[in-house]
């Protein structure tokens, strides 16, 4: 081996290291990404089928992010609207959207997470919605809150943020 | 750099390309990244959707939000502006109509400031019947520090199908540039 070539290989290695433990051992922000990420490919179909027990499976996915007392109060243009609280309320709605919106398709942009500490985040992201049904994609502006608990993140509350404050 | 010996070069390349092709290349390279993120900092290009800033601005219009306006001034009342409503790329089109700590109030489609009526010449006459302003009512309203209050020009439309309220001035991107 060249010595310019042994010279530069410590380093190399200890820089490949450094890029592998950031891979192994995620940031907390990584983390709630990734939470984040599961319960986006659980509720949208992405071209999967909503039959009994892929339905299922994408539910119980879906219900693996949240805690059990979360709370869910969405308004959303074009129909997506309701209050849910508790993961059972969760679970039973997210089946029925399955069923009625077989093509739902949600793309997370603009991630952007704050107020993080040891055990609590806060999120805000703009969630993309295609339906499949009539129109084109909505746009929607999210705010959530993450809890952690044994090492892991959790969503516990999800609310829509609206642009104008009407009274 | 040229030598004192070396051919002279054609006028036409020096109008076209400079004396130095590499200079005016960086040059151009520079000057490039230099417009477009100067651009991409002032100026949002927005494409006009939907109906409740008709008739002012209709539908499909291509329009130019200038994000600089706000930057060492407050939005004042009668300005078009831009409020971002999911992300940095959709966002609402709207008037201000009252300012931070404004009382306002909506009365039989007459828009009242600390109680004196509010001269809204964007408004058009009455057209096929529907009066514009409608008769809208809200209830009276008093703004906070960073609170302003919004509304299309379309009045003509049913009150309950017209977004319109209090925006945070943290929300507010910037304003119309051609009105």
């Amino acid at each position: 081996m060249r010595p310019t070539a042994r010279r530069l290989l410590i380093p190399g290695v200890i820089v490949a290291a450094l890029i592998g433990l950031w891979w192994i051992i995620p940031s907390e922000e990584q983390r709630i990404r990734r939470v984040l990420e599961q319960a986006r490919s659980a509720v949208s179909a992405d071209g999967q089928t909503a039959d009994g027990l892929a339905l299922l499976a994408r539910v119980g996915r879906l219900t693996q992010c949240l805690t059990r007392d979360v709370e869910i109060q969405v308004d959303v243009f074009g129909g997506l609207s309701g209050n849910l609280s508790g993961v059972d309320e969760v679970r039973a709605a997210a089946a029925g959207l399955s069923q009625q919106f077989p093509g739902l398709t949600v793309r997370l942009g603009e991630i952007q997470v704050g107020d993080l500490d040891s055990g609590s985040a806060r999120v805000t992201l703009v969630a993309t919605i295609e339906t499949g049904a009539k129109g084109g994609p909505t746009a929607q502006e999210f705010e959530l809150r993450f809890r952690k608990w044994e090492g892991r993140w959790y969503i516990s509350k999800v609310a829509t943020v609206r642009a104008l404050r009407t009274h | 750099m040229s030598q004192p010996n070396d051919p002279p070069v054609p006028w036409w390349q020096v109008m076209a390309i400079g004396r130095n092709p590499r200079t005016t290349l960086v040059r151009l390279a520079i000057t490039l990244v230099l417009v477009f993120v100067g651009f991409r900092m002032s100026i949002q290009p927005i494409l006009v959707q939907g109906i409740s800033m008709q008739p002012t601005y209709r539908d499909g219009q291509r329009r130019f939000l200038n994000k600089l306006a706000y930057r060492f001034a407050e939005p004042i009342r009668g300005d078009v502006i831009g409020i971002r409503e999911a992300g940095k790329q959709v966002l609402l089109l709207k008037r201000v109509i009252g300012l931070p700590g404004e009382r306002l109030r909506i009365v039989q489609g007459t828009v009242l400031i600390n109680g004196e009526p509010l001269e809204e010449p964007y408004l058009l006459p009455p057209t096929n019947g529907v009066r514009n302003p409608a008769r809208w009512n809200v209830a009276e309203v008093e703004l906070q520090g960073d609170e302003h209050y919004v509304i299309g020009d379309n009045r003509s439309m049913r009150q309950d199908d017209h977004y319109f309220g209090i925006a945070s001035r943290n929300r507010i991107v910037g304003r119309l540039m051609n009105p």
